[in-house]
């Protein structure tokens, strides 16, 4: 019986460990072969752990059957060798180029794993539960809880702010497995003094979790921060440059007017001056588009969409700007707004062909900002239209590369409490398919 | 060979310098305060206990502060523009001259500044009646006695040399691989599997951690073996390392 108790809980402390790091490091959506050989491999690790070696006249292998109840090693020293070992057993298993994603990815595992094992041990604990109860419920509990976490957005949230490369975020992602380790060494990795002692190490985990929490808003400010003046710097210069052309024409409007002004003074007659002002009034005037964009209140996004106007021209693609939207003004910042309308835009040039026209329109309706891209396609049903914003669907051929734009779009509306907008539209006898956003 | 020497030693003497300072003042530490718990024989008692933890972790100690280097320099592209310049063979000779003098230099000083801080700080062991009565067995234990000085300068140096040997498997596989965490760990679990290999086979006196400190076993079961079955079994394993990327897998030190 205890060698099946025993058995039992390595294999659920391999399988909590495979979650975790399958959760935090997998990028795949389908399974492969050798997928199927990470839990053998933690298993063993974990029995590696828990063996206790005789290595003198006889050789023995023994697995004590407590001890064990808050990790899978009952030691610091092999608890570091156990993430050593789940270190090296990452680092090639999932190939990853970054070394720094690959440590930091498996400190964020064992954080999970140390963490949702201590707070089930905790709760079995006040429960009453002791023995064989407070050892596989709690482990039972634990698998529950990471099986529970893997359909909410916090593995995926975590693999995105790791994959950022944000110190602050990898910081943040040890701090809390080196705070657990520290614990479980200060309490001998002994479940009776860790019960003991729940209060005082639930504050100190809670006041660990308010300084990341806060250390991550910093962070987060900060990386908006440089992404707005990467815009600034990428999108301003252009509507400069659009700017600088306007002005190089107001030479040619003075030219123009001194010489209407002439061409008055020289006319004989009233019909004579009329035909002489028509034909020097032919070809003035600014491009709708570039009125439009000189009369958008955010320069980022003005260039943004000059950059996509000539990207369009170069595809033969035409666009139409109607931008009555104040960007500015709303709760959405202006580098989200340049997110949405590049996807947006993106979609639409990549859907069109030679001599299409995209039409984009803003507006303001009463607090919300709107937005709209049409482009013409053939009309979509509803389900059609939800389908394109389901993570990884694409109708463009490599299929590896794309899907992630409209899931991605949903999620910033889903963030600002936004909603999307889709509908076909017909303009001239052609069908024309909107997406749109409307955004606080 | 001056210049290239000179050139790889600027690149890696802050990791050495760091990892040899706090080595040192770790083992000096650990050889003046661990041994109050004890009951000694002899003051080098007080060396053995501070410097116990070393020995399971020394070849981190070697690889770690040297083998990024290369690591990075092939990851980085840098080694295409030195090939040019320097024969690779010659360009390699001289990295790995400079990593084991270095290697040498991590092990050699913190084991001999523990050793003359066990000998010349602490207080001078008295020995009682009843412990001088016990049996004393110690690995060569007339030098031990009599020359503790010499004792542990002798062994300073050979662990030393053990370090130069596990450094080399890691200079192999920082020449070949590109797994920055393989290359970094690897002697050290190197070290762990042929530890639990040998112990299982009963033939825990030829392990490489027995050659590197003696005094882990009984001094009965320590031979001229122990000393050199643990260094040969690692040396067969860095040639056999090298044949099976080098010939087996092809793989080689710079890609074009």
């Amino acid at each position: 019986m205890e060698t099946i108790i025993i058995v039992l809980q390595l294999c659920l402390d391999a399988a909590m460990l495979t979650l975790c790091c399958e959760s935090v490091f997998r990028t795949r959506n389908t399974a492969k072969m050798k997928d199927f050989f990470l839990f053998p491999v933690l298993l063993v690790l974990c029995m590696a752990s828990r063996s206790v070696i005789t290595a003198g006249n006889e050789f023995h292998i023994l697995f004590p059957l407590s001890g064990f109840e808050l990790a899978p090693a009952d030691s610091t020293v092999i608890l570091l060798f156990l993430m050593l070992g789940v270190l090296l057993l990452n680092s090639l298993f999932y190939g990853a180029e970054d070394n720094g994603f690959v440590f930091c990815g498996t400190m964020t595992a064992f954080s999970v794993y140390l963490s949702v094992r201590s707070i089930n041990v905790a709760f079995f604990a006040l429960l009453g539960a002791d023995g064989p109860l407070l050892s596989m419920g709690s482990r039972i509990g634990s698998l529950l809880f990471i099986f529970i976490l893997l359909f909410t957005p916090v593995f995926s949230w975590l693999q995105r702010a790791l994959r950022s490369g944000s110190f602050t975020v990898r910081l943040i992602s040890a701090s809390i497995a080196i705070f657990m380790i520290m614990t479980l060494t200060v309490f001998s990795f002994d479940v009776t003094a860790f019960s003991a002692h729940m209060g005082i190490t639930a504050a100190l985990l809670l006041i660990l979790l308010t300084a990341d929490s806060i250390l991550l808003i910093f962070d987060q400010r900060r990386a908006q921060e440089r992404r707005h003046i990467h815009m600034i710097e990428q999108y301003v210069p252009i509507v400069e440059e659009l700017i600088s052309q306007v002005r190089a024409r107001q030479h040619e409007f003075n030219n123009r007017l001194l010489a209407i002004e002439t061409a008055i003074d020289s006319a004989n007659t009233l019909e004579e001056a009329k035909e002489n002002i028509y034909l020097l009034t032919q070809g003035l005037g600014i491009n709708p588009n570039d009125q439009e964009l000189l009369l958008c209140d955010s320069k980022i996004i003005a260039g943004m969409l000059f950059g996509k106007m000539k990207q369009a021209e170069a595809s033969g693609v035409r666009m139409e700007m109607e931008l009555h939207a104040l960007f500015k003004k709303g709760s959405v910042p202006e580098t989200e707004w340049i997110e949405l309308l590049g996807i947006l835009l993106d979609n639409a040039i990549e859907a069109s062909s030679g001599k299409d026209v995209i039409y984009i329109k803003s507006r303001q309706c009463e607090k919300y900002t709107e937005l709209l891209v049409s482009n013409p396609s053939a009309a979509l049903s509803n389900t059609e239209f939800m389908e394109l914003f389901r993570k990884g669907t694409t109708t463009k051929k490599d299929s590896a590369l794309h899907g992630f734009g409209l899931y991605n779009l949903m999620r910033i509306t889903e963030r600002y409490h936004g909603r999307i907008i889709t509908r076909n539209e017909s303009v001239d006898g052609r069908n024309y398919v909107v997406f749109g956003v409307l955004m606080p | 060979m001056w210049n290239l020497i000179k050139s790889e030693w600027k690149k890696i003497r802050l990791p050495v310098l760091a990892s040899a300072f706090l080595l040192t003042t770790a083992a000096c530490v650990l050889s003046t305060t661990l041994y109050k718990s004890y009951t000694l024989q002899y003051s080098l008692d007080a060396w053995e206990i501070g410097t116990e933890i070393f020995s399971l972790l020394f070849p981190l100690f070697v690889v770690m502060p040297l083998c990024w280097n290369l690591y990075y320099e092939r990851r980085n592209n840098f080694m295409l523009y030195v090939l040019p310049r320097v024969p690779a063979k010659k360009y390699l000779g001289a990295k790995w001259l400079v990593y084991a003098l270095s290697a040498f230099f991590i092990l050699f000083v913190p084991y001999l500044l523990s050793a003359l801080c066990a000998l010349y700080i602490n207080p001078p062991v008295h020995l009682n009646a009843s412990a001088g009565s016990a049996a004393f067995d110690h690995v060569f234990l007339n030098t031990f006695t009599q020359n503790p000085l010499l004792y542990a300068l002798l062994l300073s140096c050979w662990k030393g040399i053990i370090g130069i040997l596990v450094m080399s498997l890691g200079f192999v596989f920082s020449m070949y691989l590109k797994n920055i965490f393989v290359i970094l760990t690897g002697p050290f679990v190197y070290v762990m599997l042929e530890n639990f290999v040998l112990s299982i086979l009963q033939l825990a006196q030829y392990r490489l951690v027995v050659a590197f400190e003696p005094t882990c076993i009984s001094s009965d079961a320590v031979s001229a073996g122990s000393f050199f079955a643990g260094p040969a079994l690692l040396a067969a394993a860095i040639f056999l390392t090298v044949f099976f990327l080098k010939k087996v897998r092809k793989y080689t030190v710079v890609t074009v």
